[in-house]
C-alpha cells in the first residue's frame, strides 16, 4: 500500500468517525424535539479539532514507520486515480449544493441549511476517498 | 479547436452572461435591505434559464455545423484534461463550502449564505472550464 | 482494435537485470513500486514518457518492453 493510499484510509475513517458521531447526535436531538441549535452547531468545533489531531497523528505514525515512502510524491497512476475520483465527487458536490439551495426556498432555517451543506461536503469527500481506494484495490497486485 | 474546448467556452459564456447580472442585482438589492427569498429565486431562475439557453442552444448550433466532431467519444487526452480540471474545481468548491458552511453562519443569515453557496458553485464551474480551455490551448503535460 | 491487448516483459527484463526489484525499477523511472506492479500485471498503462524511461533502464527498444498480444 502506498503512503497516499494509507493517507486516504486515514482520512476516510476519521471523517466517517467524527462526522458520523456529529450527524448521529444532531439526528437524535431532532428526533427528541426542540433541539438546542446553537449548541449543536458549536459541536462542529470539537469535531474539527478531533479530526485534525487524529489525522495528523495517524499520518505521523505512518510516516515514521516508512519514512522513505512518505517522502515520495504522487506518481502518474496516483494522480490519474485522484483526478478521476475528484471528477466524480465534483459532480456530486455541485448537485448536492444546488439541491440544498433549492430546498432552502421551501424550508428555510439557518440550522438546516448549514447542516445540509456540511452533509453534502462530507458525503462528497467520503465518496472521493472511497473511489480512490477502490481504484487502488482494483489495480493492486 | 477540440470539441470539448468549444463546449467549455460555451459554458463560460453562459455563466458570465447568466450569472454576472444576477450577482450584480443581488448585491445592489442586498445593500438596500436585501431581496426576499421569492425575489432571489425569481432572479436565480431567470439567470439559470439564460445560462441553460445559451449552453443548449449553442451546443445544438455547434452539433449541426460540426456533425462528426460532436459525435467523437472522449479520447485519453480529453479524459485527462477533464479529470485535472475537475480536481481544481473540486478544491475551489470545497474551500467555498468551508467558508459558507463553517464561518458564514456565525456572522450572516439566510439568503446571504445561500447566495454565497451559489457563488461558490459558479466560481468552481468557471475555474473548471478555464482549466479545460488552458489545458487545450497551452498543451497537456 | 478489438482482439488485442498490450503485454509487457517487465518481469523477465528485471530478472535479467540482476534480479532488479519492482521498487528499484520504480525508483529509477519515478513511480511507486505498486505502479510498477500494476504495469506488470496489465492493470495500468503507463504514459509514453514512463514507457520510454523503462526501456532506457533496460537498454532495449520500446517494442522489446511492450507489445501487442492476441487475446
Amino acid at each position: 500500500m502506498t503512503f497516499n493510499e494509507k493517507s486516504r484510509w486515514i482520512a476516510l475513517l476519521a471523517n466517517l468517525g467524527g462526522w458520523g458521531w456529529y450527524f448521529t447526535t444532531v439526528g437524535r436531538a431532532l428526533a427528541a424535539g426542540a433541539p438546542d441549535e446553537p449548541y449543536l452547531l458549536a459541536l462542529t468545533v470539537p469535531v474539527v479539532i478531533w479530526l485534525t489531531i487524529v489525522t495528523v497523528a495517524a499520518h505521523i505514525v505512518v510516516a515514521v514507520l516508512n519514512p522513505k515512502e512518505a517522502q515520495t510524491r504522487l506518481d502518474e497512476r496516483e494522480r490519474m486515480i485522484a483526478g478521476e475520483a475528484a471528477r466524480k465527487a465534483y459532480a456530486l458536490l455541485s448537485a448536492g449544493i444546488f439541491a440544498v439551495i433549492v430546498a432552502s426556498a421551501f424550508y428555510w432555517r439557518t440550522f438546516f441549511v448549514v447542516n445540509a451543506l456540511l452533509f453534502v461536503f462530507i458525503l462528497s469527500e467520503s465518496v472521493r476517498y472511497g473511489l480512490e481506494l477502490a481504484a487502488y484495490r482494483r489495480m493492486a497486485a | 479547436m477540440a470539441w470539448r474546448e468549444k463546449l467549455a467556452w460555451l459554458a463560460i459564456a453562459g455563466m458570465l452572461i447568466g450569472y454576472v447580472p444576477f450577482f450584480y442585482l443581488f448585491g445592489r438589492e442586498a445593500a438596500a435591505g436585501g431581496p426576499s427569498m421569492g425575489r432571489f429565486l425569481l432572479l436565480l431562475g431567470i439567470a439559470s434559464a439564460v445560462r441553460v439557453a445559451i449552453e443548449i442552444g449553442g451546443r445544438l448550433v455547434l452539433m449541426l455545423r460540426l456533425g462528426a466532431q460532436a459525435r467523437e467519444p472522449a479520447d485519453e487526452r480529453d479524459r485527462a484534461i477533464a479529470a485535472r480540471s475537475s480536481s481544481f474545481a473540486y478544491l475551489a468548491l470545497l474551500a467555498g463550502m468551508i467558508v459558507v458552511g463553517m464561518f458564514m453562519p456565525f456572522s450572516q443569515q439566510g439568503i446571504a449564505i445561500v447566495n454565497a453557496a451559489l457563488f461558490a458553485i459558479v466560481a468552481a464551474e468557471l475555474i473548471r472550464c478555464l482549466a479545460i480551455v488552458l489545458s487545450y490551448r497551452l498543451g497537456w503535460q | 482494435m478489438s482482439g488485442r491487448r498490450l503485454t509487457n516483459s517487465l518481469r523477465v527484463l528485471r530478472f535479467h537485470a540482476g534480479e532488479m526489484t519492482q521498487a528499484e525499477l520504480g525508483e529509477k523511472i519515478g513511480v511507486t513500486r505498486q505502479t510498477v506492479a500494476a504495469i506488470e500485471q496489465g492493470k495500468y498503462s503507463p504514459t509514453l514518457e514512463t514507457a520510454f524511461r523503462i526501456a532506457d533502464v533496460f537498454g532495449v527498444g520500446l517494442d522489446e518492453v511492450f507489445r501487442w498480444a492476441e487475446e
